[in-house]
């Protein structure tokens, strides 16, 4: 299991002092610009290597790990195949240039591109989150989600609570992990092999793992909750923050920064621009 | 020999910022059909040492010796003199066709067993453990039938569901999970933590039976008057270190070691020690528990035994 993808780590950085929310809209709006069609899939893919580059400096000053964004990428090189398989067989459009043939079976540069785009989509996302969520507490995240949540508030939406339950949930994520690591310590003295042995034994052990797991989950929220009442939550009271967030200049200049590419993307977008044509560079026509 | 440890390292998150060393330089034996306690504070490696007796944990570097079986992890070394990890690293990732074997002779009961539950009914759940090590479906019942005996839940318990039952009765079922395995060994890591009194009793006269049959007993604990009134040796830890071996006798008569590694002996052996200290010949190696100690009074004073 690959735990360092998209889990906090404290660095002293200028993307781990910045205010949450900011970091929340970048990454709306960074995701928002990968979703965006800028005319053809080759400007697509300028936007995307574009952004690339973008979230590779971001890794460079948070100090996130280029290399196990990618090291987790082995989990989908079976997914980007089977896409693979399906768009060369089943091509969206049987017009544009053939890249080259296969006993006659031709196979479209367009499908070609449109698997490489889908990959480069994946990629991108996947930065993304993992950057945001690699420089961004827990805590501080589901604040940030408050907050921008706020306008569902006004028409009655108790977001506090929705808040409260995130982060409640987001703080058991590493006490489950605990249970889970003995429960199956447990089960291993009771001869449990997790990794070997036949398909229907592999199913009985994860049954003597999931099981004792939620039951220690529904005993624990139990205790939670009494736990909260006896110190005095009261879900609709007003809350206060523990934490105050500082608004400083980095915050002003990234808002800006972020708020003028989406404006550019969204430009871009409405008047397709084709820098190759431009250019006069011939790629293979796809349609 | 059943059980050998021999030079055991072991430290958590090896090689990480936040890496924490929890075993070292471990040597110890555990003879066949003894019965030694394992003490020392919270975080002195108590429950890492216990995990490395069952191969849930392997050692770093170092040797474990389960009656045949071995688990040898020789440290690795470079022609320059310096540790070669991954080396190290891939003799931990091969297959040890052995491990089973090991957890077949040596049962673990954790701390708070009952989270090991999961079956619809106690005797399902009880004979998991035997099924998981190659018995057919009547000699596991067989077997789960006999530990349920063991730990006093009758027959009236057996088509119960787990989770409906008492802390105690829980903690019984899981006991007997670990006892219908039949292992050789029996190590119980602070078994009876959030037991009742009668349970607390009931469960050392349930291991002082297995250790009347013949079975080994490796407890960790707390309870120093369960030390000195069960076990015949003990072994105290700290900061991941044996600092050391010795019986309960020796162990509560050392004062400078007791203040110095803030152990507190035994209310029954403290009182024992003020009567010698004024003047009353009591014999120290007679005193396991209250009634022992009145005994030995009566025996000075001349009164009936």
């Amino acid at each position: 299991m690959n735990t360092k993808l998209g889990k906090y780590t404290s660095f002293n950085t200028l993307l781990h002092h910045m205010d949450a929310r900011v970091k929340l809209i970048t990454m709306i709006i960074f995701m928002v610009s990968v979703f965006l069609d800028y005319g053809t899939t080759y400007m697509n893919l300028v936007v995307d290597l574009f952004l690339f580059l973008i979230l590779v400096i971001l890794c460079i000053i948070g100090k996130v790990s280029v290399g196990t964004i990618f090291r987790a990428l082995k989990a989908i090189w079976l997914m980007i195949f089977i896409i693979l398989i399906i768009n060369v067989f089943f091509p969206a459009t049987k017009t544009g240039d053939i890249a080259f043939s296969i006993n006659d079976f031709p196979v479209y540069w367009s499908s070609i591109m449109n698997v490489i785009f889908i990959f480069a989509r994946l990629v991108l996302v996947l930065m993304m989150t993992n950057i945001f969520t690699c420089v961004t507490k827990p805590l501080e995240l589901t604040n940030a989600l408050e907050f921008l949540l706020f306008p569902l508030s006004l028409i009655r939406i108790p977001i506090h609570k929705f808040a409260m339950a995130l982060s409640l949930a987001l703080r058991f994520v590493p006490t489950l992990q605990e249970e889970a690591d003995r429960i199956i310590k447990a089960q291993a003295s009771r001869g449990v092999d997790y990794k070997q042995g036949k398909i229907k034994d592999k199913v009985k052990s994860i049954v003597s793992l999931i099981i004792p797991l939620f039951v220690s989950a529904f005993t624990s929220s139990g205790q939670l909750a009494d736990a909260m009442e006896a110190r005095g939550y009261d879900p609709n009271a007003k809350r206060t923050k523990y934490k105050t967030t500082h608004w400083s200049i980095v915050d002003t200049i990234s808002l800006f920064l972020a708020a003028s590419f989406l404006t550019g993307a969204i430009l871009l977008a409405i008047f397709p621009y084709d820098l190759f044509s431009a250019l006069q560079i011939t790629l293979p026509k796809l349609k | 020999m059943p059980i050998q440890l021999n030079q055991v390292y072991y430290t958590y998150n090896l090689n990480r910022p936040d890496s924490k060393r929890a075993l070292e330089d471990i040597s110890l034996t555990f003879d066949d059909h003894c019965f030694t306690a394992l003490i020392g504070k919270t975080g002195s490696g108590k429950s890492t040492l216990i995990q490395h007796l069952n191969a849930l944990l392997l050692p770093d570097s170092g040797r474990v010796q389960i009656n045949e079986h071995v688990l040898d992890f020789p440290v690795q070394v470079k022609k320059n003199g310096k540790v070669n990890y991954r080396k190290m690293k891939k003799l931990h990732k091969k297959k040890l066709p052995q491990v089973k074997e090991i957890r077949k002779t040596v049962g673990i009961v954790f701390q708070f067993p009952e989270y090991q539950i999961f079956e619809e009914t106690v005797l399902k759940d009880v004979s998991f453990g035997p099924k998981n090590f190659g018995c057919t479906e009547e000699e596991a019942i067989e077997k789960a039938k006999k530990a349920l005996t063991m730990v006093h839940l009758d027959e009236s318990f057996y088509e119960r569901s787990p989770f409906e039952l008492s802390g105690g009765e829980k903690r019984r079922v899981a006991i007997a999970g670990i006892l219908a395995m039949e292992p050789d060994i029996l190590v119980l890591d602070e078994p009876t933590v959030g037991l009742d009194v009668r349970g607390q009793r009931e469960f050392f006269h349930l291991i002082q039976d297995l250790y009347d049959q013949g079975k080994s007993i490796i407890l960790a604990t707390h309870q120093m008057d369960v030390v000195l009134r069960t076990c015949s040796r003990v072994i105290v830890l700290d900061q991941g270190k044996v600092v050391l071996d010795s019986t309960p006798l020796k162990l509560f008569q050392d004062k400078e070691f007791l203040s110095s590694s803030s152990i507190e002996p035994p209310i029954v052996f403290s009182f024992a020690m003020s009567l010698i200290e004024r003047g009353m010949p009591i014999r120290l190696e007679n005193i396991r528990s209250t009634s022992t100690l009145a005994e030995e009074i009566a025996r000075v004073k001349g009164g009936k035994q």
